[in-house]
């Protein structure tokens, strides 16, 4: 019965993220900020999320 | 405890970059510039403070009763991610002006340790649910001061001589091992 | 000689890949816990084995997980394993698990596993994606004892490694006299200082061999106008 339980709740918690994502994904970005870019230049992280999707940004 | 015992040693004595070493990675990339810091540290605090406040609630009224404390850490990983989503939605929708200081920030927080960290610890110091609020806004207030503080130094020393082989992050990490001296003198405080 | 030039390749990997020193990765466990080669050690194994099997099980089910939900995915299962390992490390060895307190449960979050599975175990076979994660693990656990092997002979002057199941000591070295210790390295500001010293050595190692490369090339160069 615990076991039910405790995949209960992972399976709800899932379920509030992908609803949290799916509403965040139709919100669309307000104006003026649809090219947000951090200052990633003196970071040497080169593996940082952030930075790839500037870099996917800036090639596209 | 009382709790400007906690606020103060979350926020200054038992500081969570130099003294627990978490979230270092923002600590690194985006204390160069002064507002950058001010956004990422606004975003931390109300993360955190929201993250912890659901996961108090739902370890002690749902994984307690029912005897499963040990998928705490499942469950308030989860909880942190989809509460940046959330949250993100929101200011999406709400406040443009602050989506714009804060809304890069957000999506990084996910994997910032030090949310993890804090909502571990109020579980693991049994805190009570007031001690756990101030405990939540004071240990992200301590992060905030370092990145504030830190964007301020490292503008400093962006035009500073440095050895080639130290530029960048290698020096960030001296000058935060010269502030943990620095720190160091809070233990007396409490 | 093919031997000797795979030898090489693998030691300048570990130096210029290094996920800690090179691409600063997991850098807060490293500065929390490397205070004795103890905590290294024992770090290090649980990281290399959380990290080979979420590689493994990640790469199991990446064809089967939709795009949309795959990051959650990815977090429970590195969630389960590393609840699993705690747990079996609070079993076996209590007094590893005391020390490394709260760092146990903070490798969920740990750049080095998720970026990991997202970057290698999704697009790769099983095999694979465990030799990296076993790799890469290892090569997490090389730059823990690099640091943690400073911080114990400059903070406490002895070396010493003890049985994590009985806590019996194995050896103990003594190589800085008493009263030659110094102590700022058992605290925080030696941790940073420690890695900043290292990190700067890679780059440093980085930047040498970089420009050997340019110069061989320049030289080809030369060398092919010269033949024209």
């Amino acid at each position: 019965m615990k076991i039910i339980y405790a995949i209960g709740i992972v399976v709800v918690l899932i379920g509030i993220y992908v609803l949290g994502l799916t509403l965040n994904k139709n919100t669309p970005v307000p104006e003026g900020c649809e090219n947000l870019k951090p200052e990633c230049d003196s970071c040497g992280i080169q593996t940082c999320i952030v930075r790839n999707q500037n870099k996917n940004k800036g090639e596209e | 405890m009382n709790l400007l015992t906690i606020f103060l040693s979350g926020m200054l004595i038992n500081n969570i970059i130099l003294s627990k070493f978490l979230g270092i990675c923002p600590f690194m990339g985006v204390s160069t510039k002064l507002s950058s810091a001010v956004g990422m540290g606004l975003a931390v605090i109300f993360v955190i403070f929201g993250a912890s406040v659901f996961s108090w609630v739902l370890y002690y009224y749902a994984l307690v009763p029912l005897g499963l404390e040990y998928m705490k850490l499942i469950c308030f990983i989860l909880l942190i991610a989809s509460f940046v989503q959330f949250v993100e939605m929101f200011v999406k929708k709400t406040s443009p002006s602050l989506y714009k200081s804060l809304g890069i920030y957000l999506p990084l927080i996910t994997t910032n340790c030090a949310v993890l960290y804090v909502t571990l610890d109020n579980i693991t110091q049994k805190y009570n649910f007031v001690e756990t609020i101030v405990n939540s806004i004071g240990v992200p207030a301590g992060f905030m001061l370092m990145l504030v503080i830190f964007a301020t130094i490292r503008e400093r020393l962006d035009s500073a001589d440095v050895p080639e082989a130290f530029k960048g992050n290698p020096i960030a990490l001296v000058v935060a091992a010269i502030m943990a001296i620095a720190f160091t003198a809070f233990a007396g405080l409490v | 000689m093919s031997e000797k030039k795979v030898k090489r390749s693998f030691a300048s990997e570990m130096i210029l890949n290094n996920p800690v020193f090179g691409l600063y990765l997991g850098i807060c466990s490293s500065l929390a816990i490397t205070t004795t080669i103890n905590n290294a050690i024992g770090m290090g194994v649980a990281v290399i084995v959380v990290l080979v099997l979420s590689n493994i099980v990640v790469s199991l089910l990446a064809p089967i997980t939709p795009d949309e939900i795959h990051i959650p995915v990815y977090i429970v299962i590195i969630a389960s394993l590393v609840t699993i390992v705690g747990m079996l490390m609070q079993a076996f060895t209590p007094q590893l698990f005391s020390a490394l307190g709260a760092f146990i449960d903070l490798i969920v979050v740990n750049c080095i596993i998720l970026g990991r599975a997202e970057a290698y175990a999704s697009k790769n076979g099983v095999l694979a994606s465990a030799r990296d994660g076993l790799m890469m693990g290892l090569s997490y656990t090389f730059s823990l004892l690099a640091m943690a092997f400073i911080r114990q002979l400059l903070g406490t002057g002895t070396l010493s490694l003890s049985n994590p199941m009985t806590n019996a000591e194995l050896f103990s070295l003594r190589l800085i006299p008493e009263g030659f210790e110094i102590e700022i390295f058992k605290q925080q500001t030696g941790a940073f200082l420690t890695f900043a010293v290292l990190a700067a050595a890679v780059t440093a190692y980085k930047n040498a061999t970089d420009k050997k490369a340019a110069e061989k090339e320049k030289a080809a160069k030369v060398a092919a106008k010269e033949a024209q």
